[in-house]
């Protein structure tokens, strides 16, 4: 039977025994315990608890129908009050029950939202340690190479150094041995000019007639007519001479050798044989008694194949005229 | 001597029956409110303040019901052990709920704990 029906019989029950007996405090208690019960979340959540309250209570209403003012009939109606309080306590738990299960379910789902947070977190850290393990490396790789390069460069640069030195010191050594040959050259060149120039200064220039003379020792500067500065020995006893000779004419000649064209070289002997003549106007030998005229380079004395002949044949003569 | 013969089976059979009713009315059964009031108190019932006041007053209608029998009113005492029993049961009830009512919010406050230390929403 279903508690509302229930009810409403045990109402009807009631008012026809109302008609004769008031019911018990501890039997209104009762339905009103039932009543409150099975309206509640005793029927879905105690529905066996429930149950029992009432048939409890259907005892404690027969037993009122039977014996009205009976210490059994009130006995009977609270421990149907107390049955209905049962079921309600028992529902109470189920749904508290319910609660620490829906919480656990909760606390579950939860955990497993922080086990999946923390795995894509983990995965996500994984793959930045992974990246940086990587770089790392590749760093390394990148600073060994780099170490290695510099090594290598530094041997190479050692190699570079030595080789460099060695062939210094051989260009050096190569260098010195040329300057020391140049200079034993220049040093033989140098003492052959001096005794050159010694055995010209020292040579006493003679004047006879129809002879000619060359004044060794007297040079011009390269393609002028100046005389260089060595040349006044010379000329100085050249002078000597004429003054020695007082009735004595000369002619003064210039010779080149062939480098340069014939017309220059003609014109550069006639310039050299008059600076002679000025040098010695100059010093007080009567011009008329010298006459100057540049051969060029048809006299020569010597080959102008080498550097030996062509000085020789650059030169100033006196002819002494009859 | 058939009429006699009656006459005595019939007083033996109402001697016995009031050595049985002698019997039977001589021990009331507290054991089943006893074994409740017991597990309520196991349960806890006495601290928890719903349930203690049950408790306190299935522990007095035990006394009652035993007075009672020792006054030789073993039918009304067998009564209210019945209400004794019912109260006991009741406060394990109540005892039991406020367990499990407890151990819900604990429930629910770990999740809660849970997810706010994790900053789930």
């Amino acid at each position: 039977m279903k508690p509302i029906a229930y009810l409403i019989a045990v109402a009807c029950a009631g008012l026809l025994v109302g008609c004769a007996t008031a019911p018990p405090a501890e039997l209104i208690n009762a339905r009103q315990a039932y009543q409150h019960a099975s309206i509640g979340q005793a029927a879905q959540l105690a529905p066996a608890d429930l149950h029992k309250a009432q048939e409890a209570l259907a005892a404690a209403e027969k037993s009122f129908q039977d014996e009205p003012k009976s210490f059994h009939t009130r006995d009977l109606a609270y421990v149907a009050d107390r049955k209905a309080k049962i079921a309600e306590a028992h529902a109470a738990t189920a749904a508290e029950n319910a609660n620490t299960a829906k919480a656990n379910k909760d606390y579950q789902s939860a955990q497993s939202e922080i086990v999946k947070n923390t795995k894509e977190d983990l995965a996500v850290a994984e793959r930045t340690a992974a990246a940086k393990t990587e770089q790392l490396a590749a760093e390394q790789k990148a600073r060994v190479s780099a170490e290695n390069s510099a090594a290598d460069a530094k041997v190479e640069a050692a190699r570079v150094k030595e080789s460099t030195d060695a062939e210094a010191l051989r260009v050096k050594e190569a260098s010195d041995a040329e300057a020391r040959r140049v200079k034993d050259v220049a040093d033989a060149e140098a003492r052959r000019l001096a005794d050159q120039k010694i055995r010209d200064l020292n040579t006493i220039i003679v004047l006879e007639r129809g002879k000619k003379v060359v004044l060794k020792g007297v040079n011009f500067e390269f393609n002028k007519a100046t005389l260089t500065f060595g040349s006044g020995a010379i000329l100085t006893r050249a002078y000597n001479a004429l003054v020695a000779n007082p009735d004595v004419q000369i002619e003064i000649s210039g010779h080149t050798d062939n480098v340069g064209s014939q017309q220059s070289n003609q014109k550069l002997s006639l310039r050299r044989a008059q600076a002679v003549r000025n040098w010695l106007v100059q010093k007080g030998i009567a011009s008329n008694r010298m006459k100057t005229v540049g051969k060029g380079q048809n006299e020569p004395v010597a080959s102008n194949e080498t550097d030996e002949g062509r000085s020789e044949n650059r030169r100033i003569e006196f002819y002494v005229q009859q | 001597m058939r009429h006699l013969n009656m006459a005595m089976v019939a007083g033996s059979v109402l001697f016995a029956a009031v050595i049985a009713g002698c019997g039977s009315g001589s021990a009331i059964n507290k054991e089943p409110s006893t074994s409740a009031i017991s597990a309520a108190e196991e349960s806890g019932a006495s601290k928890v303040p719903s349930a203690s006041l049950y408790l306190l007053i299935a522990k007095e209608e035990l006394e009652n019901a035993q007075s009672l029998a020792s006054k030789g009113d073993k039918e009304q005492a067998q009564s209210l052990l019945l209400r004794a029993q019912a109260d006991g049961e009741l406060a394990i009830a109540l005892s039991r709920g406020d367990a499990d009512k407890k151990e819900a919010n604990q429930a629910i406050e770990r999740v809660r704990q849970l997810r706010q230390d994790n900053q789930l929403p």
